[in-house]
């Protein structure tokens, strides 16, 4: 019996115990299985997609599916990344509008059943007969400057307009301060425009007099949503003393106010009341009478009050009732959003404060966890933390836990917009290019971000420079250069420079393949400024120090010809340009100039370092004469330029 | 039948050159006369650049390119096959006409009209000349 046929006797030996024992098992009565079906757990219609999209995490090697799947296609810088994806939001725009114009090309009904978004808007004029149904639509649809205008036509129609539809008009109206907004279907749009947001804030923007204060005179018998809805409007808008006294005059009224719009005036009591002292009373006062009237606070109370407190300076007491509000809300059954941490932070963590580390004591209480948006204030939270991990606390670890959390679930989804977005990693970046071995940086972090995730601006781009320098790890420096080339920071002085030093501090040993590349990108840089527009604003000139220092990578690379091309242009343009080559550089290109049995070349250059001044124009000639030997013309051009003097006792020609 | 096979075969490659093969296994070719190749028609001066769409003549584009129109409204039972020829047809010279950088003016209106997403991916290369299938 050989070794296979006893393999195959034991390996069916299992099936047939097994078939021993089936019968028992069939036979048994005693073994009663309930089958329990499971109760049917609903499902929304876009569940399935959901749960496939939970599989899928962001990869960092491709760039964002917004663009255009195609190399050539996929933007690069910043800049590029911001015209790409607007420029493809003013195509839909574009889109948008040839369908408004044209609204009779797109009224056929295609889809069953019907998609709205797929069909010109209605829109109305002076003459369109409407009812009371078209102010509805527009309202759900928040198309602001419609429902005005259904509005004022069913008006001078005298049509009549129910209560509840005339206070839904006026949520609307004085939440968008009667403008029209940008769609949400204009995401890039909404991502990539923060300035105007930043700078509309904390000012007085209502419009006094509009369409909202309008409606609301024309309310018979105003109700306390009423009342509500304009002081809502009225405090987001910063028209805060009116929306006050239309506060005091509904108590007066004895009406009773909603919570968010106790909550909207606490927000902005720094534009009511003086000090710290006043401030805070006013608040007690305001949640004392809220618990007076039965109204309970919720999630946007407690912000409210934390944001009132963390603009109040940076005393002891405000800190203190800080404790105390995330105490009393904890109590009430509140859990705070990110924002609620974002407000406590912003508190604690003062620019010239003392250091708080409250940090470490908020991440215990938010990690592992998913966050869903509750507050306008909570896409401020992950920008702030990365601020302080890096300013205040100077924390890698920190910054680490506080970017896991940025990355678990959907959490990703608060980091607010594209300007955010920037700012938080360019925090991340300079704290750990500092904190972590180069090598590990780039490895970990540089190579998986950049270029699709974030786009180092040019001040992170110095720091990892810096940081090549110091530990003279100039292998990354080809790379870096690239993509400081695609990420268009080539125009910047001052990276230029600090590449070119970088590269000539640290000579590469000979033979290194470095040399090549360096002199290559030294050469880039030359073309590029000599290739400039005219026309260019802020435009990049040579300086003496420059054209020397990419002579010196060239002659590195006994790139001869490319260096005689540096030392006619420092030669040709010296009044242009400013300032002159090192003296190592200039004796160098002589040193190359006698290899090269070039003695024209050197003496052009002797005679430049003579006109500029330099005391050892008379050392090179002599290394000229001591290693050439030249002609009776040269001889008789160097003593021009350097006399006789340092070649006295080497050569017996007088230059007459 | 296995000679009738290869026969087949070869036509549909469109050699010009008929293959035959003989029942004892000798490969025979016979040559078709063709005015263009044997030098008594005008000269190829073979310097007009084609795209592969453009290489297919029209006695091959069944071969060739059926597989672009193939879409399940074709079967048999098929809801409205004649609708999304029109459609397709709609889609090429849509995007013909409008300039064609103007991507996602293109996806949107050609979405109005045809009332579902429309999603484009354009494809480039870098050099003009490497889309040439061959010269004529």
């Amino acid at each position: 019996m050989n070794i296979s046929t006893l393999f195959f006797k034991r390996s069916n030996i299992k099936p047939l115990i097994k078939h021993i024992y089936i019968p028992s098992q069939k036979f048994s009565t005693d073994v009663q299985e309930k089958i329990e079906i499971p109760n049917r757990i609903p499902r929304g219609p876009t569940d399935i997609l959901r749960a496939l999209e939970s599989t899928i995490s962001r990869d960092p090697t491709a760039a964002h599916y917004k663009y255009h799947d195609d190399p050539y296609l996929i933007p690069m810088s910043n800049v590029g990344k911001r015209t790409f994806a607007m420029a493809q939001e003013a195509g839909k725009k574009a889109a948008h509008w040839i369908r408004k114009e044209h609204a009779d090309l797109f009224n056929h009904r295609e889809a069953d059943p019907v998609i709205k978004a797929f069909l010109p808007r209605v829109s109305y004029d002076e003459n369109s007969e409407v009812t009371e149904e078209d102010l509805k639509i527009s309202i759900s649809d928040v198309q602001v400057s419609d429902a005005q205008l259904v509005y004022r036509l069913l008006k001078s129609k005298g049509i009549e307009i129910s209560p509840e539809t005339q206070l839904q008009l006026l949520e609307l109206v004085c939440y968008f301060n009667s403008e029209d907004t940008l769609s949400e279907e204009f995401i890039e749009e909404r991502w990539f425009r923060q300035s105007s947001r930043f700078k509309d804030r904390q000012r007085k923007t209502w419009k006094d007099g509009s369409f909202a204060e309008e409606l609301f005179i024309g309310i018979e018998n105003p109700t306390a949503e009423t009342y509500s809805a304009l002081i809502l409007g009225m405090s987001k808008h910063f028209q805060v003393e009116r929306a006050y006294q239309l506060f005091e005059e509904a108590q007066q009224k004895g009406l009773i106010l909603s919570t968010n719009t106790y909550n909207s005036l606490i927000n902005v009591v720094n534009f009511l009341k003086e000090n710290y002292e006043m401030r805070w009373t006013f608040i007690v006062d305001l949640l004392t009478d809220m618990n007076k009237v039965g109204q309970k606070p919720n999630l946007g109370t407690l912000n409210a009050v934390l944001h009132a407190l963390s603009q109040m300076g940076s005393g002891k007491n405000a800190k203190d009732s800080v404790l105390k509000t995330l105490r009393e809300f904890k109590d009430l059954g509140i859990e705070p959003s990110l924002g609620s941490w974002y407000y406590v932070l912003i508190t604690y963590c003062k620019e010239r404060g003392p250091v708080s580390t409250i940090l470490n004591d908020i991440m215990p209480q938010i990690e592992n966890k998913e966050h869903q948006a509750r507050d306008l204030a909570d896409t401020n939270f992950f920008v702030t933390a990365m601020d302080i991990c890096r300013n205040h606390l100077h924390d890698i670890d920190l910054a680490k836990r506080v970017d896991t959390l940025l990355h678990f679930a959907n959490n990703y989804n608060l980091i607010g917009d594209s300007y955010k977005e920037s700012i938080y990693y360019r925090h991340y970046f300079i704290l750990l290019i500092n904190s972590l071995p180069l090598e590990e940086f780039m490895n970990e972090v540089y190579y998986k971000l950049v270029p699709n995730i974030y786009v180092p601006e040019p001040s992170v781009m110095t720091e990892v420079l810096k940081q090549v320098d110091l530990n003279g790890e100039t292998e990354y420096i080809p790379k870096l250069w690239s993509d400081m080339t695609i990420f268009d920071h080539t125009s910047r002085e001052n990276l230029i420079d600090t590449v070119l030093n970088i590269m000539i501090n640290n000579e590469p040993p000979i033979e290194s393949e470095l040399t090549q590349k360096f002199a290559d990108i030294g050469w880039n840089i030359y073309e590029k400024i000599d290739t400039q527009d005219e026309n260019r604003f802020n435009k990049l000139s040579f300086t003496g120090d420059l054209l020397g220092n990419i002579m010196a990578l060239a002659l590195r690379n006994n790139d001869f010809g490319k260096a005689c091309i540096i030392m006619d242009k420092l030669d040709k343009e010296h009044n242009k340009i400013v300032g002159v080559p090192k003296m190592e550089v200039l004796s160098l290109f002589v040193d190359h100039c006698i290899v090269q049995k070039s003695p024209s070349r050197a003496i052009a250059c002797i005679q430049y370092c003579a006109d500029a001044g330099f005391p050892e124009a008379g050392d090179l000639a002599a290394r000229l004469t001591d290693t050439l030997t030249l002609n009776e013309k040269h001889i008789h051009s160097l003593v021009k330029i350097v006399g006789e003097l340092p070649l006295a006792g080497k050569i017996n020609v007088r230059a007459d | 039948m296995l000679n009738a096979n290869l026969i087949c075969k070869t036509t549909v490659l469109g050699n010009l050159k008929r293959e035959l093969v003989n029942p004892d296994g000798f490969t025979q070719h016979q040559h078709v006369s063709n005015p263009k190749l044997d030098g008594t028609g005008p000269p190829q001066r073979k310097d007009f650049p084609l795209t592969y769409e453009m290489a297919n003549p029209p006695h091959q584009i069944a071969h060739r390119k059926t597989w672009n129109s193939w879409n399940t409204t074709n079967l048999q039972g098929g809801l409205r096959p004649s609708e999304t020829a029109v459609e397709d047809q709609f889609i090429r010279k849509f995007m013909v006409g409008t300039w064609h950088r103007l991507l996602r003016y293109t996806e949107e209106l050609l979405s109005f009209w045809l009332q579902c997403p429309v999603k484009l991916e354009l494809q480039s290369v870098a050099n003009k000349k490497d889309v040439i299938f061959k010269y004529i």
